[in-house]
């Protein structure tokens, strides 16, 4: 059995909350990988300024750069959501194509992140050069993991959608990867600020 | 019956909050824009030093705040999502505060 959702046009499992139970299911995941990136922030921030004898963060990072990337992201979580809208709205090829240029707009943060990595790491950063090095790489590499993840989830879409475009019928399913992506960039909102515009400041 | 009227209900109200349009997704990606204009801004102005700290915290809060209520649809959803995602978040800063103590210890 199933019953009409807020959008008037996808089916949910009945619940006594009246919320489509992927997404309750998703919100909870969501919640967790909020703690599961705290964790990676705090451990960034605990050995702060322990650079050994590497490249300090106020040496290696290119603000401009990476204000550009954080634009890029920030416009793809726009792009998504305007999918997900044309998806909900039954515009199948309208929703394709935002979902289509958010995939690109990731693949363009993932170049300009691995552009950041190859220029740190011929600079003298690496995992195992300093603290500072550790806890970068690891704390910005799981967000582009997790970059990665996304645009693969949006190429995946695009494939079901291949023919007949993304309507109301896969709404629910745009949503819910729309729900990631923005998640990935609330992330990057927090770490562009903490890690980067911080420092520079400083 | 009751609960099928509650259920009901709930949905009924989830459905009335749902009216956000391109144009309002469009300008809230206008907004985020500016504001990242301005944490550049703060950041490389001369004489914006003493506003840095505070202007950048304040920046990035609206940023996250307009992302999850307007994108994630957390302004029009049910608000059982909101102290679903709210509970991470009062982890994840929890966190945060006990690594502050365990390194003042």
């Amino acid at each position: 059995m199933s019953l009409e959702t807020a959008h008037g046009h996808e089916h949910a499992e009945v619940t006594n909350t009246g919320i489509d139970n992927r997404k309750l299911g998703f919100w909870l995941f969501l919640s967790s990988e909020t703690i599961f990136f705290a964790c990676l922030l705090v451990g960034y921030l605990v050995y702060h300024g322990q650079n050994g004898s590497g490249p300090t963060p106020a040496e290696l990072f290119e603000i401009p750069l990476t204000s550009i990337s954080t634009f890029v992201l920030l416009m793809s979580s726009l792009s998504v959501v305007l999918g997900v809208f044309s998806a909900q709205q039954g515009h199948a090829k309208a929703a394709r194509g935002w979902v289509a240029a958010t995939a690109l707009m990731g693949l363009v943060f993932l170049g300009f992140q691995a552009y950041e990595f190859t220029h740190f790491y011929h600079e003298g950063l690496t995992l195992s050069s300093s603290l500072f090095g550790t806890t970068f790489y690891v704390l910005t590499g799981f967000h582009g993991a997790h970059v990665a993840v996304g645009v693969i989830w949006l190429l995946s879409l695009l494939f079901h959608g291949r023919k007949g475009g993304l309507g109301q019928d896969k709404a629910g399913d745009v949503e819910i990867a729309g729900l990631y992506w923005h998640f990935v960039d609330i992330v990057w909102i927090v770490l562009f600020t903490v890690v980067y515009l911080l420092e520079a400041a400083m | 019956m009751a609960k099928i009227q509650d259920r009901t209900a709930t949905q009924a109200k989830v459905v009335e909050r749902s009216h956000p349009t391109a144009k309002t997704f469009v300008g809230v990606g206008l907004v985020l824009f500016a504001l990242t204009a301005a944490e550049f801004g703060i950041v490389y102005l001369e004489g914006m030093q003493p506003l840095v700290l505070a202007g950048l915290a304040i920046f990035s809060v609206l940023k996250f705040i307009l992302v999850v209520g307007y994108f994630m649809h957390l302004r029009w959803d049910s608000k059982l999502l909101t102290w679903v995602f709210a509970v991470g978040m009062v982890l994840a800063v929890a966190i945060a505060i006990a690594q502050r103590y365990v390194n003042l210890a």
